[in-house]
């Protein structure tokens, strides 16, 4: 029995250890997605989305040329058709804000006890892992006659503007 | 037959035994051995996201047994919070500006000692009785280099390490650089036509603007002409630059004023030396200003924060 035995350990050990190092390059080979990982990177794009709204609505004039009420101002109602754009002056101040990021913004406002939801900027079909950021504005009638939009309003009414921009990475 | 025997020879069981001993065992032993990179510790990702949140968000806070504020940058020996966010009014704890970054509070932020910043961002962990500090770095960055404010690059931390995983959250904001007046046509002093004086007082650590908007045109090519300090001529791009503003960007002033133009003058500011007063003339053509001087205009009564937009980023690891 002595005579033939000793192949089948070693047999077994060489082949442990080819699993354990093929099991090993793969794992080495590719990133895995942990669901906290995804998170964290949706978190990431969720945030600087938001961050983008909210600098763009603070900012005065000698940093940006329009801020976030005055692009929305400046909308002449009509709806945006892919691939061109309705209101280029949000499109380039968020395109500046957002490098390597594509997004959608939608504007929803209610008028005659309607809720009115219309496309401004459409960059495609949004991705797996888009986010949505959403900002208030409030138009009144003098930013828009010095935007020169078409929103029409009254000299003492106010019109309150959600801006939501779908964002995701490509 | 060998099949009308036992199926299974005792050899191979053995061999299979062994093979799954050996695995199981190299995995026990080596601990981390399948841990890939990303899938590790997920606090790291919550220390980040808070730490930004802190810093772009909040205005920080001070306290000794007679005062308070979140003007901590002013009183750095009672910190209690840091955070980084512009504030006006500094004796309520939250601001109206989250995402304006102010100058004097990160050149504090550049100061405060290593131990203290790590234990006000809560940049550690605790192990039983002792704190162990995450390695971190926090910068800013404009079009992709380091922020220079004060001749001090913005940025505090150590070299990132090669194989530790490492949470990043990156914040867009607007940062305090220099500083702007906001002048209207109508505001605008003039001693001889077509001339607008302004009143300048050094010295300033970073460049200044002026801006310049509802001028009154009149006539054909109405342009800015020429710009003096004390008399003499400046010369434009070594001295200052004119630009409008497109979107976030500025673009050089090209030809002829156009009505509704705001236009931008932005000086260096070495040329304003301390404690002097300086007259800076804007020779115009075609322009009308109707505010006669002396006195003028002063630059300094009139200047505020100017903000440019900037990315701040955190690193823990």
């Amino acid at each position: 029995m002595d005579n033939k035995a000793q192949l089948h350990t070693l047999e077994g050990l060489g082949a442990a250890v080819m699993i354990t190092f093929s099991v090993l390059t793969i794992t080495q080979g590719i990133t895995m997605m942990s669901p906290q990982n995804e998170l964290s990177i949706t978190v990431q794009m969720e945030q600087i989305s938001q961050d983008a709204l909210a600098t763009l609505d603070i900012a005065q004039h000698a940093s940006a040329q329009y801020n976030l009420t005055e692009c929305i101002a400046s909308w002449d109602m009509m709806e945006a058709k892919y691939p061109d754009n309705n209101l280029n002056n949000l499109d380039n101040s968020l395109a500046y804000l957002l490098p390597g990021v594509l997004y959608n913004v939608d504007i929803a406002y209610f008028k005659d006890e309607n809720l009115n939801v219309k496309k401004v900027i459409v960059n495609g079909a949004p991705g797996k892992n888009a986010v949505v950021a959403r900002h208030f504005v409030t138009l009144t009638n003098q930013t828009v006659q010095d935007m020169g939009g078409g929103w029409n309003l009254d000299d003492n009414e106010l019109r309150v503007v959600e801006v939501r921009m779908t964002a995701w990475k490509v | 037959m060998i099949d009308e025997k036992g199926q299974v020879a005792i050899d191979f069981l053995l061999g299979i035994s062994l093979v799954l001993f050996a695995i199981s065992f190299t995995i026990q032993f080596i601990p981390g051995l399948f841990m890939s990179e990303s899938a590790g510790e997920s606090s790291l990702d919550y220390t980040a996201y808070r730490t930004a949140t802190i810093l772009v968000e909040d205005a920080g806070w001070w306290e000794n047994n007679t005062n308070n504020g979140t003007d901590w940058e002013s009183n750095p020996n009672s910190i209690l919070r840091i955070g980084l966010a512009a504030d006006d009014d500094s004796s309520s704890k939250l601001t109206n500006s989250p995402n304006l970054i102010s100058k004097d509070k990160i050149e504090q932020f550049m100061l405060v000692n290593e131990i203290d910043l790590v234990k006000m961002l809560g940049m550690y962990k605790r192990v039983g009785d002792t704190n162990f500090s995450y390695g971190y770095n926090i910068y800013i960055t404009q079009n992709s280099s380091n922020l220079i404010l004060n001749n001090t690059s913005i940025a505090r931390g150590k070299t990132l390490p090669d194989n530790l995983e490492v949470a990043r959250i990156t914040r867009v904001v607007l940062v305090e650089k220099e500083t702007i007046a906001a002048i209207s046509g109508d505001e605008l002093t003039s001693e001889s036509s077509s001339v607008a004086t302004i009143s300048v007082t050094g010295p300033f650590e970073e460049n200044i603007t002026v801006q310049i908007s509802d001028l009154n045109l009149s006539g054909i090519d109405p342009a800015l002409l020429n710009v003096k300090l004390d008399g003499n001529l400046l010369t434009q791009a070594s001295d200052f630059t004119v630009y409008k503003k497109d979107g976030w960007t500025n673009s050089p002033l090209a030809g002829n004023l156009s009505s509704g133009d705001s236009i931008y003058l932005n000086f260096d500011h070495d040329l304003f030396t301390a404690s002097t007063d300086h007259r800076l003339d804007l020779e115009f053509n075609n322009v009308t200003f109707s505010n006669s001087g002396p006195p003028f205009i002063s630059y300094n009564n009139l200047s505020k924060a100017l903000y440019e937009p900037a990315y701040l980023t955190v690193e823990v690891w």
